[in-house]
């Protein structure tokens, strides 16, 4: 059908667009018109505002007034993120004389107006010139908190005043998260399925620009979610499609840790965190340095950490077994000082260092060059900790020790000094003048020409000798500064002096044994005080409890001071296990000396391993009303970095409670700041693992000891999300999948037997049963290398 | 013995200042101020001096770091309800390009760009 010229006329004419009221406009639409809306210069405007949102007007005024200009922009991105005191900070720079003060102004009473402080936004906006843009913005602000029907006008203002209303009132993103979130149908809200993800992506595509806080904080909680869940493709869909926190934007650190949670995820979770560390951290610009420095820091101690003392109670069984692979090293020195480098401010660090190097030397496995290398490497690590950390007392007083030993008194004398003058409340660094002149008489003591001196030194620290330090030792000395000289009547005469065989003969003989190495008796003539308490080690049972006790006693003092001599390595553990088994028996606590020998004891987690509670029964009989015995567990668990429930035995709060008020009441000083120490350890390390049960591999994935629960849990994650099909829980496959997770951790010091250990869902393997195969899973992997025999394929 | 004897139980320093899991250094100076506004010393001095105490634990490059990397499966998600809860009471800031916008005049008045 031909249409007439008339009816061709009149579609040429222009079509008249009315425009639709906003009220009426679809949600998108809505949306569009918000996301859109930019700022635009108007005719004859004035620069100064123009050069807030546009950079090319800032050429054309003064380079003051256009940094001014930059500064404003600034000031309203930071109010935009909710920093409102950075934003008004930053705005101080602008002089009230300057053209650009209005923003000044106009910031503040948005600071107010956000916050709902109407009258005082009105107070900071009376001033502002109605010509400037600041005012016209105002004038939108105070439109949109009228109702519609007042704001129908169609005006520009009427129109801008909807959209401040649409995004601040109406809020569609709340308003469909709502809607949507609150049709799931789960009790806990901490499963999250494909549905919903799904969902989540169109709805941040959608609303990011509106409401990116709501945003962020629905993707955080999917991704908490997804992490917390063994379905990887589901947690592969989050990482896709969600945006991460500002120190992991691309997920690389969370996608690395939830790899681990997988037998055979090694690699991957090596290869993610290197990735991490040397690609994505750096580049966190968001970050401060420092943070960047110790976020990498905090990784590589954790590396560190996991490869020295790895999490599972197979590798120590299986150290003493002989079937497990020795620690790398290497390996281990190298992250501990990556985490030293990238933030040398990381107190951890240094000290986890300097510890593990010493339990290097103590090893009684270590070769005599081993022990040399390792010493060399603490004295690097000391030093390189008291000049990162230089108010920390830990380096200074090793350092001061080392360097004695090592004759470097220049070395050793600003420490010496810096120690002095320090007003620190540890009694240590209080008596450093004492231990000065300690460690001088020991070194004189290397040079028969010197002896006299050393005479000298001696009297001088007995002058200044620590309330809180037994002074039975320095008769002692004395002897074997005398059998040093070769004066054999004035040994004699000396070891008279002595309390002898009081209380029993192993004490005498291993006090004697400590000054006479100290004092630097040659080895040739060493062997007369060695042979007695050689002698007596090996057969500890005959030796009286009352004995075995002050022989413990003596060895808390060496201990507390630093000054435990070479040979102690020989014999030391094994007096300890001697006593701890009579403590297991009928011995009770009931001295002064059982009080020191336990918490030497304690201070070397009564030599069990990590995840052994080696504590003897009268300790922990005694912990109830003995503060020292309380100490001793507190101690050991501390030392032991696991849940206090791995040791359910242990009267681990009740200790805390106890210790902390002998902190106030005991009458050794000593003992005053032990206490206060060891109790705000306790509760840090109470508060670090606050479950009350043991921590389990498996806690992460919501595995039940209950296999039961399995049916359960399908059912109920079937009613997980509306309308959700199993499919969206697989990965395709006929059968879901089963993720296998690292062998779990079982209490050695539970009454329960391995078998009734929970199993995970799909692991048929119990404890007890395990092959050799299982056993070498066991072995150490490096957080950010490459093992050699890690297996692959095993990850769903 | 290398900790200082305190005679204060430790509480974690991001609870007291209720900042959430993720929280930058920004965010937990953001929050700070705050809190210092809500609790000024003159008027709640105790409160205060916990909330100080907190910051000054919080900022320690080392706590940020610890409190960002810390592993999602140590806490429980939050309900989603309580999420939105709490959204509810906070309106989303104005974007800056928005905002400055709403200073626009009539599109007859304007020059330049029109696209709004």
């Amino acid at each position: 059908m031909g249409r007439s010229k008339k009816q061709k006329g009149n579609s040429k004419r222009p079509r008249r667009r009315i425009p639709r009221p906003s009220a009426t406009l679809t949600p998108e639409a809505k949306r569009n018109r918000i996301t859109r809306k930019r700022p635009i210069a108007a005719e004859g405007e004035r620069q100064e505002d123009v050069a807030v949102f546009d950079v090319r007007a800032r050429a054309s005024l003064p380079a003051d007034v256009a940094a001014q200009a930059a500064t404003v922009q600034e000031a309203l991105d930071l109010l935009s993120q909710s920093r409102d005191e950075d934003a008004l900070d930053r705005l101080r720079v602008i002089p009230r004389r300057s053209p650009l003060s209005e923003w000044r102004l106009f910031a503040r009473g948005l600071v107010d107006w956000y916050a709902d402080r109407f009258d005082r936004a009105e107070q900071a906006w009376r001033k502002l010139d109605p010509s400037r843009r600041p005012a016209r913005i105002v004038t939108v602000l105070r439109e949109s908190r009228q109702e519609p029907s007042a704001t129908s006008d169609g005006s520009q203002a009427a129109s801008a005043a909807r959209l401040v209303r649409t995004l601040r009132i109406e809020r569609p993103a709340l308003r469909e998260a709502s809607a949507r979130l609150s049709q799931i149908r789960d009790p806990q809200g901490d499963r999250i399925g494909r549905d919903t993800i799904e969902w989540l992506k169109g709805f941040v595509h959608e609303y990011r620009w509106m409401d990116p806080d709501l945003v962020q904080s629905l993707e955080a909680a999917a991704l908490h979610r997804v992490a917390m869940q063994p379905y990887v493709d589901l947690f592969a869909a989050a990482t896709r499609s969600f945006r991460g926190p500002d120190h992991d934007p691309k997920l690389t650190l969370l996608s690395s840790r939830y790899e681990g949670k997988f037998e055979g995820g090694d690699v991957r979770e090596a290869k993610l965190l290197r990735s991490y560390l040397k690609n994505d951290l750096p580049r966190c610009e968001r970050l401060s340095p420092a943070v960047r420095g110790a976020i990498a820091s905090h990784l590589y101690l954790e590396a560190a950490r996991e490869l020295a003392d790895p999490p599972n109670p197979f590798a120590h069984v299986m150290r003493l077994m002989g079937r497990y692979q020795p620690e790398d090293n290497d390996r281990i020195e190298e992250r501990f000082r990556q985490a030293v480098e990238s933030y040398p401010s990381n107190h951890e660090a240094h000290e986890e260092f300097a510890a593990w190097i010493e339990s290097r030397i103590d090893d009684a496995r270590a070769s005599k060059s081993d022990r040399e290398k390792f010493s060399k490497l603490l004295s690097g690590v000391m030093a390189r900790w008291s000049e990162s950390l230089p108010d920390e007392v830990e380096p200074r007083l090793w350092l001061v020790d080392h360097y004695l030993e090592e004759e470097q008194l220049e070395s050793a004398k600003p420490h010496v000094d810096w120690l002095s003058s320090c007003r620190h409340e540890d009694p240590r660094v209080r008596v450093t003048p004492w231990k000065w002149e300690l460690l001088e008489a020991l070194r004189l003591a290397r040079r028969k020409s010197r002896l006299p001196q050393v005479e000298q030194r001696l009297d001088a620290a007995e002058a200044m000798w620590p309330d809180w330090l037994p002074q039975r030792w320095l008769p002692y000395l004395r002897a074997a500064i005398a059998w040093r000289g070769g004066d054999k009547a004035g040994f004699d005469a000396r070891r008279a002096e002595t309390p002898g065989s009081s209380p029993g003969p192993l004490t005498d003989a291993v006090m004697m044994l400590a000054a006479a190495q100290k004092m630097r008796i040659p080895a040739a003539e060493l062997k007369e005080f060695r042979q007695p308490v050689e002698k007596a080690v090996r057969s500890p049972r005959l030796i009286s409890t009352p004995d075995l006790m002050d022989v413990g006693s003596f060895f808390w003092d060496l201990q507390r001071v630093s000054l435990l001599y070479p040979a102690y390595r020989m014999h030391g553990s094994k007096i300890g296990r001697e006593l701890i088994s009579r403590l297991d028996g009928k011995a009770k606590l009931e001295s002064p000396q059982s009080d020191a020998a336990v918490l030497w004891m304690g201070r070397f987690r009564f030599w069990a391993n990590r995840f052994e509670c080696g504590v003897p029964k009268a300790v922990i009989r005694a912990a109830s009303e003995n503060p020292y015995a309380a100490a001793a567990i507190l101690q050991t668990v501390i030392e032991s970095d696991v849940s206090p429930a791995v040791f359910p035995k242990l009267p681990f709060d009740a200790s805390i409670e106890l210790v902390r008020s002998a902190a106030k009441t005991a009458a050794d000083r000593f003992d005053r700041y032990l206490f206060a120490t060891l109790a705000d350890r306790a509760a840090e390390a109470r508060s670090k693992f606050p479950s009350d049960t043991p921590f389990s591999p498996f806690a992460g994935f919501g595995w039940y000891p209950d296999d039961d629960e399995e049916d359960e849990a399908d059912e109920y994650e079937a009613e997980l999300d509306p309308g959700r099909t199993d499919e969206f829980f697989t990965s395709g496959d006929d059968d879901p999948p089963e993720p296998k997770p690292k062998p779990m951790f079982f209490r050695f010091d539970s009454d329960e037997e391995p078998d009734s250990v929970p199993a995970p869902r799909g692991a048929d393997h119990a404890p007890e049963k395990t092959s050799d195969e299982e056993f070498r899973r066991t072995r150490p992997k490096d957080p950010l290398g490459r093992n050699k025999r890690n297996q692959k394929g095993s990850r769903p | 013995m290398s900790a200082q004897p305190d005679a204060t139980p430790r509480r974690d320093p991001f609870e007291i200042l209720g900042l959430p899991q993720g929280s930058n250094e920004e965010r937990v100076r953001a929050r700070y101020l705050e809190l210092v506004k809500l609790h000024p010393p003159e008027r709640d001095p105790e409160r205060f001096r916990e909330i100080h105490r907190a910051y000054q634990a919080a900022r320690d490059p080392m706590a940020i770091a610890k409190h960002l990397v810390r592993p999602l499966t140590d806490d429980e998600p939050r309900p989603w309800r309580d999420l939105i809860a709490e959204h509810r009471q906070r309106p989303p800031r104005m974007r800056t390009e928005f905002l400055l916008s709403l200073g626009n005049l009539d599109p007859s008045k304007t020059r330049g760009d029109s696209r709004s």
